[in-house]
């Protein structure tokens, strides 16, 4: 009976086997026609109803006629699984039905390492040109499996037989084209394995780049790709490119390969942060705010409207889903290189465009829509209140000092409710990493409540001494002063101070500071000596307060400490470094300005005098 | 725990097989959303209580929620994802649909077009910020929440976070309960700055606005005072005025996630504090305007975790958050939050839970968790825990049992406030809450009315003693009955064992027996005969009350014109109580003299009315099952145990005189005119008979009777002096005592049963070795003469016998005497069956003389015939004088008794 009607059924399988083919690739052509969602319900149906057909198919005992067709809809159906990310599925669906095949030829049970089963697949397979062919096709899904599932060492180790796929995959044509119905397949094998090649090489270069082997990484990379693979895949591979060059300390030819893929691809905006990173490196600052503006405007535009098609069955990004690479090519989110852009521009010069970019950035952050601008975990932007106070100095900077106060007001009146009444720190602090607030509330947010209430009165106070109100600069200063009070640091013998407490001293450096020239023009000199004094004490990087300083002695008549105090500044020019330090705690731009000339003048006239 | 009801109406009733937690009730305006866990969400109208829509997924639909904006309705379909449904498409644009009357509900397909999210995995989801907002989904995958973002507007996938499962799997979990039909999945709340309303930007008033919550219902977005929301969530997020997303997971952590994301590193999901337990429901108590507000979790076993604000400790001071754990009594079902408090159903009861955090003072800080610094250590928490859970108020039962899905609560403008809940039957009913439950577990009433209400209370514990009172009597008269019916069924089967067994039990033997006295009395110049029956109760019970005696009196024979009417008496006589041991006497009138219906039987029995144990309704009811009372025999509720059947004879209603003729003692006035009347129409009737008697006289042997003695008939019975001797138990013959020969016993024995023995006795009859006569008074006033003499019988073999012979006037006294005395032989026969050998050749020789005699007699009959055969015309007179000196002479039995 088998006999009869074995032809009759395999006809009938192989037609069913088409015509699903047939229907996803009719819409894949038709294009716009339909909906997104319908090609998603669509792609299901296949993928559920060619399952149905493969359990049927398996429903017999394996013969050899059947054989080929059978490994045809495996094939097919194995790509709808992966269409749908069952990948186990998928996996399981190619050994048990390769086993069958190879039962039905009258082979052994292959075991079950991949590496060693497919040699024994191929070889026993490999006789029959049919089935040498449909072997080959499940090769190649076996390889996609791999690399969506980040097994490199078995592609690694069945490079020979991948290698040798294209010969292989020639000539299936002509052994298919003889068979009268041959079963239809979904993606040619041949696409596939392009597409699987690409992806390969871009995996095991970012692995190889992740473990430190550049040199190896920039050799496997380097392979001549196919010019026909898709563009992103290329810009990839430019991209990491540029990586190993940048990482083997050749900038200029790793600016050469972002350039490249950006060239290939526009959207890749992680070419663009790269080539940031390699500006920065380099000191190369206008370029810098130029690329994070370009960036920037990038990262903001609105997504690519996605196509009205179903995505292919297979996409490059579910080949390549490896942890290694996806770091290497992230990107900052749109609002992190606002905030860099911002403070680029603060610093370097053009402060009104830097106001303006906090002020967007604010803005965003307030906005509801900030979502839909996508997120990373690469560079983050700061704890808010100080993007506040950051935003509140460039705004001082800017000459907007009633702004500055508005936005200092914001960050009091949060803080406000949660300052302690007494805080003791001991040094060294338990290993807390900023920004991660620990289980519940604010255990370690403490000091920085404080800071940042501070620096909010420092800057307050800042705009009142800019508007002259020197009562109203007094009263802030001393606000600042007196929380600062609160904290006390226990030092345990630690030589490195943590940035909490360094912020700490210097915000008390330069509160005392700016209380002490609030007081000089208050004409309360002592008052003023004593805090200019003790603002040195704090901190002895505050170059102004040393200014001040000598300015106070001098009209109080103590020229000769004056001298003295000038001679041993002007000796240890060498400032303390300002790495690390914020943006608002940095030297006021805006204060009351002493005549630096003139009181060198005096004070060399008399030094000179005194010399004489 | 205080318990008041809630009171219930059913609105309506939905298939409801297995509802998980699928189950959600959401009450929003006017609409209530009841989802069952099938593939339908019906829409219930609570204005005109009726359905109005039902909505049909594709897929059953595990989970659902309301937008913010309450415009539309996400809901979680198990292998699709999420759907989207835009409320105002349920309703018809049209106000007033033209087909009011009763319009069925709309059945609305929901097609793969609304889908708004296809996510197989999604446990559940929040939906923040209305059309414009954030749609946030939770699902499980790869053994991590999975935490993704996506705009409500175009439902585009914006971000997406992952947060590992910890060990305390949602796998194993579901397992164990998905056979309870208890699917755990993720709480989701959405938390806002009470300074930083969600919508309206405008109104940054600093006063604590009220919470929308009376208005909104069905929305799980709540409001936490600033400062408590700055110090658990940061400042960062504060200051931006994001809404924090609140999700408790079934491994009891309880997460938070700022939905507006500052570009920062890190997890952005952040877990707040870990309850240990599922996570069952995550709000603030939304309180009134005074008073702090706090963040309250609670678990599905009960514990109630209350974030506060507090004042810090001594060494830093400020403001700190502090933790309050608690607990109640779980397994929680459901809960939403009311006003003060929460209502939470453990699917027995409907529990209100007054939160201490609204009301009362924060708690000092030693007394709570202080969680600062990572100070946080398992030791030290379980005696805070212990000292905490005392703040908890105990909850406040409401008597709604077997809720599983909760929504509201509303409160209208009285203060009457309403809950919407589902049943675990699919019913969706609507609780109204007694007023005072929302302002927590203790009423607070005016100091006018606590007077009123003590009143109250105290008349309602009166009326709840009385009930008892009543019911504690009904339980004792229930045991009396029982007690008694006890008793009942021991007598009974007493009694009726003794029936069943066969034969009869010597009377001296039987457990209650009687026996019968006749007695004449005097009264009123009257003789009455009475009946003195005694009843001897030598069972273990007690006859007590509803024990009736009865004796039932019928004649043996009755004279004719009765027309065959059974003319029995029957003499009834309650029991009182007859104690064991004791006995009973009544009396009863027999007849009056002259009245000679007599032999009569006497029949006694025990009856019990079961009408007066049961009462009539009861017993009504028990008579009407049928077949157990008629078993029992219980026709008309009566129990009749007969006891014993006696007979009262001629015998025992002599009145012994004395043993010499009264002959019309002159000692003795003339009686009544009745009396006399009667001796004269006895002397007439004994001339009469005299003569008649005469004629025959000389046919009969030595042995007949004699008619000399004043026309007497008699009658005579003869038996073996030997018989009498072995049954009455007199001594031989060779020890005759000189007081009493046999003849004397025999008469003794014969009266021993009638009246007047005592006086007989007493008064010594000289009766001699061969004879004793005795005379007596029988009914009708005859005189009777007894008379016992020793004779021999027999030729051959000289046999000794004793005759007794009775003489009276009257021939029904004779008559009836003689089958008393033979019935009493008979008996006595019977009781001796022992036949003597020796005694035949007498037998014989009687019985030849007895056909003889019958022969004799055969011929006088043949003889009185003849003349009527010929038709000679013989008077009637001579023919009925022939018949009765047959007659006669058949009464003098020749026949020795051996």
């Amino acid at each position: 009976m088998s006999r009869v009607s074995a032809p009759c059924l395999l006809d009938r399988w192989t037609e069913e086997n088409n015509a699903i083919v047939d229907k996803w690739k009719k819409h894949c052509d038709r294009g716009d026609a339909i909906t997104r969602e319908q090609g998603l319900t669509l792609l299901k149906w296949c993928y559920v109803e060619s399952h149905k057909l493969l359990q049927k198919i398996q429903g017999v005992l394996a013969v050899p006629a059947h054989v080929q067709l059978e490994l045809t809809v495996v094939y097919n159906c194995c790509l709808f699984s992966f269409s749908q990310t069952q990948l186990t599925e998928a996996e399981h669906l190619l050994t048990h039905s390769l086993e069958r095949a190879l039962g039905a030829v009258g082979c052994d049970r292959p075991p079950p390492n991949p590496p060693v089963f497919w040699c024994m697949v191929l070889k026993s397979l490999g006789s029959t040109p049919s089935l040498r062919s449909c072997a080959l096709h499940l090769l190649c899904l076996s390889w996609a499996l791999w690399l969506s599932t980040c097994r490199l060492g078995h592609i690694q180790e069945l490079q020979e037989e991948l290698q040798s796929l294209s010969e292989g995959l020639g000539a299936v044509e002509v052994a298919v084209e003889r068979s009268a119905v041959r079963p239809a397949v979904l993606v040619h094998p041949r696409d596939l394995k392009d597409l699987l090649l690409i992806c390969t090489v871009i995996a095991q270069g970012a692995e190889l780049l992740c473990e430190g082997r550049c040199s190896e990484a920039l050799t496997v990379l380097q392979r001549d790709p196919s010019p026909l693979a898709p563009r992103e895949l290329l810009a990839q591979i430019h991209t990491l490119t540029g990586l190993c060059l940048s990482r083997t300390g050749r900038p200029h030819s790793a600016m050469q390969c972002y350039r490249k893929a950006l060239e290939t691809d526009v959207r890749c905006v992680c070419a663009l942060h790269q080539s940031i990173l390699v500006y920065r490196q380099l000191g190369n600052t206008q370029a810098e705010i130029q690329a994070l503006r370009l960036l920037h405007s990038v990262l903001i535009m609105p997504p690519a409207t996605q196509p009205a098609v179903a995505p292919p069955i297979i996409c490059p990004a579910s080949l390549l889903p490896g942890q290694s690479l996806s770091s290497l090519l992230s990107v900052p989110s749109p609002l992190s290189v606002l905030h860099s852009l911002a403070q680029k521009c603060v610093l370097h010069g053009s402060v009104s465009e830097g106001v303006e970019h906090y002020l967007d950035l604010l803005a965003a952050l307030q906005s509801d829509h900030q979502l839909s601008q996508g997120f990373s975990e690469a560079p983050s932007l700061p704890r808010l209140p100080e993007l506040y106070l950051e935003a509140g100095s460039s705004l001082l900077t800017a000459q907007r000092p009633t702004d500055c106060l508005a936005l200092c007001d914001e960050v009091i009146s949060m803080t406000l409710e949660l300052l302690p009444e007494r805080l003791l720190l001991e040094e060294p602090m338990e290993a807390s990493v900023p920004g991660s607030p620990d289980k519940l509330g604010l255990g370690q947010d403490r000091l920085g409540v404080v800071l940042w209430s501070g620096a909010a009165y420092l800057l307050q106070a800042h705009c009142y001494s800019h508007l002259k109100d020197w009562k109203q600069a007094v009263t802030h200063y001393t606000r600042c002063i007196n929380l600062l009070m609160k904290v006390s640091v226990k030092q345990k013998g630690c030589v490195k101070q943590e940035l909490g407490v360094r912020t700490l001293q210097r915000l008390k450096g330069l509160a005392l500071a700016g209380r002490g020239i609030s007081f000089t023009h208050r004409d309360q000199k002592r008052e003023s000596l004593r805090d200019l004094q003790l603002s040195l004490q704090a901190a002895p990087g505050c170059a102004s307060a040393g200014l001040w300083l000598t300015e106070v002695l001098w009209r109080l008549g103590r020229r000769q400490e004056a001298a003295a105090f000038w001679e041993k500044s002007q000796s240890s020019s060498t400032a303390p470094s300002l790495e690390g330090v914020p943006l608002y705690l940095l030297d006021p731009q805006t204060g009351p300005s002493l005549d630096l000339t003139d009181l060198q003048r005096r004070v060399e006239e008399f030094i000179n005098a005194q010399h004489s | 725990m205080e318990a008041r009801c809630a009171v219930v109406e059913t609105w309506a009733e939905f298939g409801c097989s297995s509802p998980g937690t699928a189950a959600k009730v959401i009450w929003s305006g006017e609409d209530v959303l009841i989802c069952t866990g099938g593939d339908e969400v019906s829409v219930f109208n609570t204005q005109e209580l009726k359905l109005t829509a039902v909505l049909q997924f594709l897929s059953p639909v595990c989970h659902m929620v309301l937008s913010e904006d309450k415009q539309s309705v996400y809901a979680v379909c198990e292998s699709d994802g999420v759907y989207c449904v835009s409320l105002p498409t349920l309703h018809p644009k049209s106000p007033t649909p033209p087909a009011d009357q009763s319009p069925g509900p709309a059945l609305i397909k929901v097609l793969s077009n609304s889908l708004a999210a296809r996510d197989e995995g999604v446990c559940s989801l929040i939906e923040v910020g209305g059309s414009g907002g954030t749609l946030v989904t939770v699902s499980l995958r790869d053994a991590a929440w999975w935490f993704t973002l996506y705009k409500a507007a175009d439902h585009q996938k914006l971000t997406q976070f992952s947060l590992p499962v910890v060990s305390v799997g949602h796998h194993v979990e579901s397992e164990e309960n998905s056979s309870a039909g208890l699917v755990m999945r993720p709480v989701l709340a959405c938390v806002y700055s009470s300074d930083a309303p969600p919508l309206s930007s405008s109104s940054s008033s600093t006063t604590t606005k009220l919470p929308p919550l009376s208005s909104s219902l069905g929305i799980k977005h709540f409001l936490l005072e600033p400062l408590l929301f700055k110090l658990l969530f940061g400042v960062d997020a504060a200051l931006i005025n994001s809404p924090m997303i609140l999700c408790g997971l079934p491994d009891g952590r309880l997460c938070s996630l700022p939905l507006l994301l500052p570009g920062r590193s890190g997890p952005c999901v952040r877990v707040l504090h870990s309850m240990e337990q599922p996570i069952m429901f995550i709000g603030t108590t939304t309180g009134t305007n005074y008073g702090p507000q706090c963040l309250v979790a609670v678990g599905q076993w009960g514990r109630v975790v209350l974030f506060r604000t507090c004042e810090g400790g001594p060494e830093e001071g400020g403001k700190v958050a502090a933790l309050t754990e608690g607990c109640v009594s779980g397994p929680v079902v459901c809960v939403c939050a009311g006003r003060e408090g929460l209502y939470y159903s453990t699917g027995s009861d409907l529990l209100a839970l007054d939160l201490p955090g609204v009301r009362e003072e924060a708690p000092k800080p030693e007394e709570s968790l202080v969680v600062s610094h990572g100070e946080r250590q398992g030791q030290g928490q379980a005696m805070v825990r212990a000292r905490e859970s005392a703040t908890l108020q105990s909850p406040v039962s409401l008597n709604v049992c077997r809720v599983i899905a909760l929504a509201g609560p509303s409160h209208n403008a009285s203060g009457i406030v309403q809950l919407v809940a589902l049943s675990l039957r699919g019913r969706l009913q609507c609780l109204t809450l007694p007023k005072g439950t929302e302002t927590g577990g203790i009423p607070r009433l005016p100091l006018s009315q606590v007077g009123q209400r003590v009143r109250d209370l105290l008349a309602a514990i009166g009326d709840v003693c009385e009930r008892a009172s009543v019911l504690k009597s009904t339980i004792q008269s229930k045991n009396h009955s029982l007690r008694h019916l006890n008793q009942v069924l021991n007598v009974c089967c007493l009694l009726l064992a003794n029936q069943n067994s066969g034969e009869q039990l010597p009377v001296s033997k039987k457990p209650i027996r009687c026996h019968v006295v006749a007695k004449w009395s005097r009264l009123l110049q009257r003789d009455s005969l009475n009946l003195t029956c005694v009843l001897d109760n030598s069972s273990p019970y007690i006859l007590e009350r509803n024990w009736t005696f009865c004796v039932r009196v019928l004649p043996l024979s009755y004279p004719l014109p009765a027309g065959g009417v059974n003319t029995s008496q029957t003499f009834s006589f309650p029991f009182q109580k007859l104690e064991p041991g004791g006995r009973m006497e009544v009396s009863l009138p027999l007849t009056v003299a002259g009245d000679t219906s007599f032999p009569v039987t006497v029949s006694c029995s025990l009856t019990y009315s079961l009408q007066s144990l049961l009462g009539s309704e009861e017993l009504s009811r028990l008579l009407a099952n049928g077949e157990p009372a008629s078993r029992l025999g219980l026709e008309g509720g009566w129990v009749s145990l007969p006891l014993d059947t006696l007979t009262v004879d001629w015998l025992d209603a002599l009145q012994v005189t004395g043993t010499t003729p009264p002959h019309r003692d002159p000692n003795r006035p003339p009686i009544s005119p009745d009396t006399v009347s009667m001796d004269i129409v006895e002397a007439f009737v004994s001339t009469r008979r005299s003569r008649g008697s005469g004629r025959g006289d000389g046919e009969g042997g030595g042995e007949r009777m004699v008619a000399s003695d004043g026309g007497l008939f008699s009658a005579s019975i003869k038996v073996s002096t030997e018989l009498l001797r072995g049954t009455l138990g007199l001594e031989p013959a060779g020890s005759a005592g000189p007081s009493q020969g046999v003849c004397g016993s025999v008469l003794g024995w014969l009266l021993s049963q009638g009246t007047g023995e005592e006086d007989w006795r007493g008064r010594g009859y000289n009766g001699g070795q061969e004879s004793s006569v005795v005379y007596a008074r029988c009914l009708g006033r005859h005189t009777v003469k007894l008379t016992a003499k020793e004779v021999t019988v027999g030729d051959t073999s000289v046999k000794e016998a004793v005759e007794v012979r009775v003489q009276c006037s009257s021939m029904a006294a004779v008559c009836g005497l003689h089958h008393a005395v033979l019935s009493r032989v008979q008996a006595l026969l019977q009781g001796n069956a022992s036949t003597q050998e020796s005694s035949m050749g007498i037998q014989g020789l009687c019985l030849r003389q007895a056909l003889q005699r019958a022969q004799v007699l055969s011929e006088h009959l043949q003889e009185a015939r003849i003349p009527e055969a010929i038709g000679l015309g013989m008077t009637t007179g001579q023919t009925t004088k022939t018949l009765f000196s047959v007659y006669r002479q058949l009464r003098e039995n020749p026949l020795l008794i051996l």
